[in-house]
């Protein structure tokens, strides 16, 4: 079993006075998160933006020092409720699908459509797999196994916040970061020497 | 202390490069993701005023239609109790002065009405009493 690294901390830095300048501050790093968890531009700009909309509408009045373990609970909360959405959408349309048998050959309208931002169905494929082996190795991790290494390492959240932001114990916060570890140290660590 | 060879030192590197690249991947955003997210910001910080000012009048609207007409009639009840008892207490005093001064009124039998709300003079009924009278006491003799 590896031990765990201690992460940075954030502890020094000064959370902004008002909740627009500390969204304002927090919604890149959200949005890269967000878009690791969902793989889809759109969908994690969707959940950034309902993030700060919970924010501004529930805990405005909160002290500023509480908004950033609860941004990250309400964010993991969506990148979540996005994926059981996801995984209800793909049930229903493998059932849709298999009772469609005979429209195999056609092709479908749909699928040809432009995104929201215009981006053609192949070029949204492209750009979704040009992430970085970084993005695709913290990707292929269990949800949970994500959060619990971006919120600690990168985020530097202590464990307790950890544990706030992702609804868990301290325990199980130190599972999913130990298993996450063991994951993508055997993907990430020959990439890095191979670039040192 | 400083062993090159130390697993802990080379997970601490991994991890520390990854952390870079993903601090750089933040810091070099493209201007078209920084842009929708700005935008993003601002419709959440609209739409959250709107659903607050939203939620503050449904919630009124909603405290109006049956919280408010209860509200209502229990203060029309109240208004009305405490008026009809004010009005009680103030005639209350004149009617125990009339009992006290005044003597109290003989009860009349519910025979008197006819004669005091007729039009004839009351003599007639006297004289009619006394023939009634005179007539019984003949029959008994």
């Amino acid at each position: 079993m590896n031990s765990i690294a201690s992460p940075m901390t954030n502890d020094l830095e000064e959370v902004p006075a008002t909740m627009d300048a500390f969204l304002a501050s927090m919604e890149k790093r959200a949005y890269r998160i967000a878009y690791i968890g969902l793989s889809d531009r759109d969908e994690a700009l969707d959940a950034v933006q309902d993030t700060m909309m919970r924010m501004f509408l529930k805990y405005s009045d909160k002290p500023n020092t509480d908004w950033r373990p609860l941004f990250y609970k309400v964010l993991s909360n969506r990148i979540t409720d996005s994926h059981r959405s996801n995984t209800i959408k793909k049930r229903l349309q493998t059932w849709f699908k298999s009772s469609e048998s005979d429209d195999q050959g056609t092709v479908d309208a749909i699928d040809l459509m432009p995104s929201r931002t215009g981006e053609q169905p192949q070029n949204q494929l492209q750009s979704d797999a040009s992430m970085s082996v970084l993005e695709r190795s913290i990707n292929s991790l269990p949800t949970r196994q994500q959060q619990a290494f971006l919120f600690r390492h990168w985020e530097g959240l202590s464990t307790q916040e950890t544990a706030t932001a992702m609804g868990c114990s301290t325990g199980s916060v130190k599972t999913h970061l130990s298993r996450a570890l063991d994951t993508l140290k055997t993907s990430l660590q020959p990439h890095y020497e191979h670039y040192e | 202390m400083n062993n090159p060879n130390d697993p802990n030192k080379a997970q601490d590197a991994w991890i520390q490069s990854a952390v870079d690249e993903l601090d750089n991947s933040v810091e070099t955003m493209d201007s078209i993701d920084a842009s929708r997210l700005r935008t993003a910001r601002q419709m959440a910080y609209r739409e959250a005023e709107e659903k607050r000012q939203k939620s503050w009048h449904t919630d009124f609207s909603d405290w109006l239609n049956w919280k408010g007409g209860l509200t209502l009639a229990c203060i029309i009840a109240l208004v009305a109790t405490v008026t009809l008892n004010l009005n009680f207490k103030q005639t209350r005093p004149t009617v125990e002065i009339a009992e006290t001064t005044q003597k109290p009124k003989p009860k009349v039998g519910i025979e008197v009405i006819p004669l005091l709300t007729a039009k004839e003079d009351l003599e007639f009924y006297e004289s009619v009493n006394f023939l009634l009278w005179l007539e019984q006491k003949q029959g008994k003799t």
